[in-house]
Order: C-alpha cells, then structure tokens, then sequence
C-alpha cells in the first residue's frame, strides 16, 4: 500500500494526489452512512427507572417484562408495548407501561403528516391526533453510545393544559438521537429530531433502545384504525369526565 | 302493631346508617386516592393527565378493596 501511495506521489504532483485520495475515499464515506430508504427497521427498547431528583452517574435500573418495539421505514413509524405472558400476574411493573410513555400505539407517517396515539380508557379505545411536531426541541452538544451509535442530546418541552387538576402542566422530556440513522422517528412519539431516538427520559422513567434489526424486504406497518377519533383537548376532556365519576 | 312500627323504625335506621357508611367509604377512598397520586407524582415526577389519572384509580380500587381508607397504609414507593 505504502509502495502505491509513493509511486502516486512520485509520478503525479500534489493536486492529483489528493484527487485520488478523495476517489478512493467517497464510497468508504458513502458505506458508512447505510441507505436507509429501501429498509425496515426494528428496535427493541426497555423501559427503566431512576428518580428524577437522583443527579448521580448511577444507570437507571431496568424495569423486568417491561419491553417495547418501533418498527419503521422511510416514511411510516409504529410503536408500541410488546404484551409479556409473565405479566399476566400481580407484577407490580405493569403499572409503570405507560410511565414516561409506552401506553397505547404511537404511529406516525411522514408523508401525510400524521401522527395519533391509540390509547384505551374507561373501556373505549380512543385515537388522539397529536401536533405533528409536538415538541420544541433544543439539540445539545452532549454525547454517547447507545448500542453501537453515536447520539446526541435533546430537550424537549411539551406544555398543557391539565383538566384534571385544572393548572398547566409543563412536561420535559430528554432524549438521545443518532445522527447517523437519519430518520425522524422515536418511542413513545418523542420524535421529529435529526436521527432516530435511541433513548428518552420523562420524569423518573427511561426508554433505553437495546437492539436493533434492519430488514432487507418492507415490512406492513400497520395505522390504527379502531377507536373515537378525538383531538388532545376533547381526550383531555373525556379524562376529567371519567375523572370526577371515579368511585361514584 | 307497635312492634311492627318500632321494627320498621329500627330497620330504617340501620339502613341510613349503612347507606352513610359507604358513602363515607367512597369519600375517604377518593381523598386517599387523590392524596396518594399527588403523594406519587411527588416521588416520580411530573405525570400527564392520564396517568394522573390512571394512578387515582389504581390507589381508589386498592382502597375498595381493603375495605376503606383507614385500612390504607399508605402509598409504598421503592
């Protein structure tokens, strides 16, 4: 190889050396960054916990039976609680699916710019239709590896309006995203970002990627269908109706 | 005639104290629910309405469940 490189700089003067060097380095470049829009990928993520108010290095601890899974292309996203036959008990984790996000089906698509959450309550299966782009998010300079992939740090803040206790609320919502899966798609809807969201945390709960497939042949992402159409501010409503008949 | 009278009395009576009975259950068990909920936003964080919600539920069918408030330890966090 060395010999090559000599040969090259003994022949050809400097401007032609660098030419070649970027010829021979365009497609290493181009293999590095995977095509991504003939693909379907499944990432698997776990839900952990650690309190909000814990400013330590300590990990969160992951929550056992508590799994979930994002399958998406180049244009349509799903998300969703893997169901557990070990849950099925008194496991006291079950109440925590929904914490920090999880609950229901999140299902996005690019192109028509949609992007609802089928959830149950009370009974009835609802689909929210959410802002498309929910949440403001802040890029930081912060990094990490998270299954093999370089991530970068976001804030978002998400506010609203709570019927139930009748103030705002304000929800911030921390997540990692990999520029290099550049596709704007996340668990739980945290999402819109430059890369996929590898992980998020809410409050004292973590959504933690653990692997991920890619797959050659499209796989059928399926939209929710069943459920009330209902916007954020109707559900919100519902839920303070359901709220003020409990133990009535 | 006055037995009678007197046992509808009594029976009357047992009725309404019952009746108050368990509408004091529900109001002692929604207030522990709604007080536990906030007690749990508290240790974990910020909730959203649903799951606000969610949790005074969860708290309110343990307490039915155990029978009222009074038989309520708390909630436990980890």
């Amino acid at each position: 190889m060395y010999c090559l490189f000599f040969i090259i700089l003994n022949n050809y003067d400097m401007k032609k050396f660098i030419k070649l060097t970027l010829i021979f380095l365009f497609p290493i470049l181009g293999w590095s960054q995977m095509d991504l829009s003939k693909k379907t990928i499944e990432i698997n993520y776990v839900k952990a916990y650690k309190n909000f108010k814990d400013f330590s290095n300590s990990p969160p601890s992951i929550l056992r039976n508590i799994e979930y899974k994002l399958v998406f292309n180049n244009n349509e996203a799903r998300f969703e609680y893997i169901p557990n036959m070990s849950n099925d008990g008194d496991d006291e984790n079950i109440r925590f699916i929904g914490r920090g996000g999880g609950s229901g089906i999140n299902y996005k698509n690019l192109k028509s710019k949609e992007k609802i959450h089928q959830t149950e309550i009370g009974g009835k299966t609802y689909i929210i239709t959410n802002d498309y782009d929910k949440y403001d998010w802040k890029l930081l300079k912060d990094t990490k590896k998270i299954i093999g992939y370089d991530c970068y740090k976001a804030i978002g803040i998400f506010k609203e309006y709570d019927e139930i206790r009748k103030k705002d609320i304000i929800i911030e919502v921390s997540v990692w995203y990999a520029p290099s899966l550049a596709i704007p798609f996340g668990p739980a809807g945290y999402d819109g970002l430059p890369g996929i969201v590898l992980e998020s945390s809410r409050s004292s709960f973590y959504l933690i990627a653990t692997d991920i497939k890619f797959y050659d042949n499209p796989l059928k992402i399926k939209k929710p269908q069943d459920g009330i159409m209902v916007t954020h501010e109707e559900f919100n409503r519902i839920l303070n109706k359901i709220f003020l008949s409990l133990g009535k | 005639m006055k037995n009678l009278f007197l046992t509808f009395i009594l029976l009357m009576t047992i009725s309404i104290s019952f009746g108050k009975g368990s509408k004091n259950l529900v109001e002692s068990c929604r207030s522990y629910a709604i007080s536990s909920a906030n007690a749990e936003e508290g240790h974990y964080g910020p909730m959203s309405d649903k799951q606000y919600m969610e949790a005074v539920s969860w708290y309110l069918d343990a307490c039915n469940e155990a029978g009222g408030a009074s038989h309520m330890l708390g909630p436990v966090f980890k």
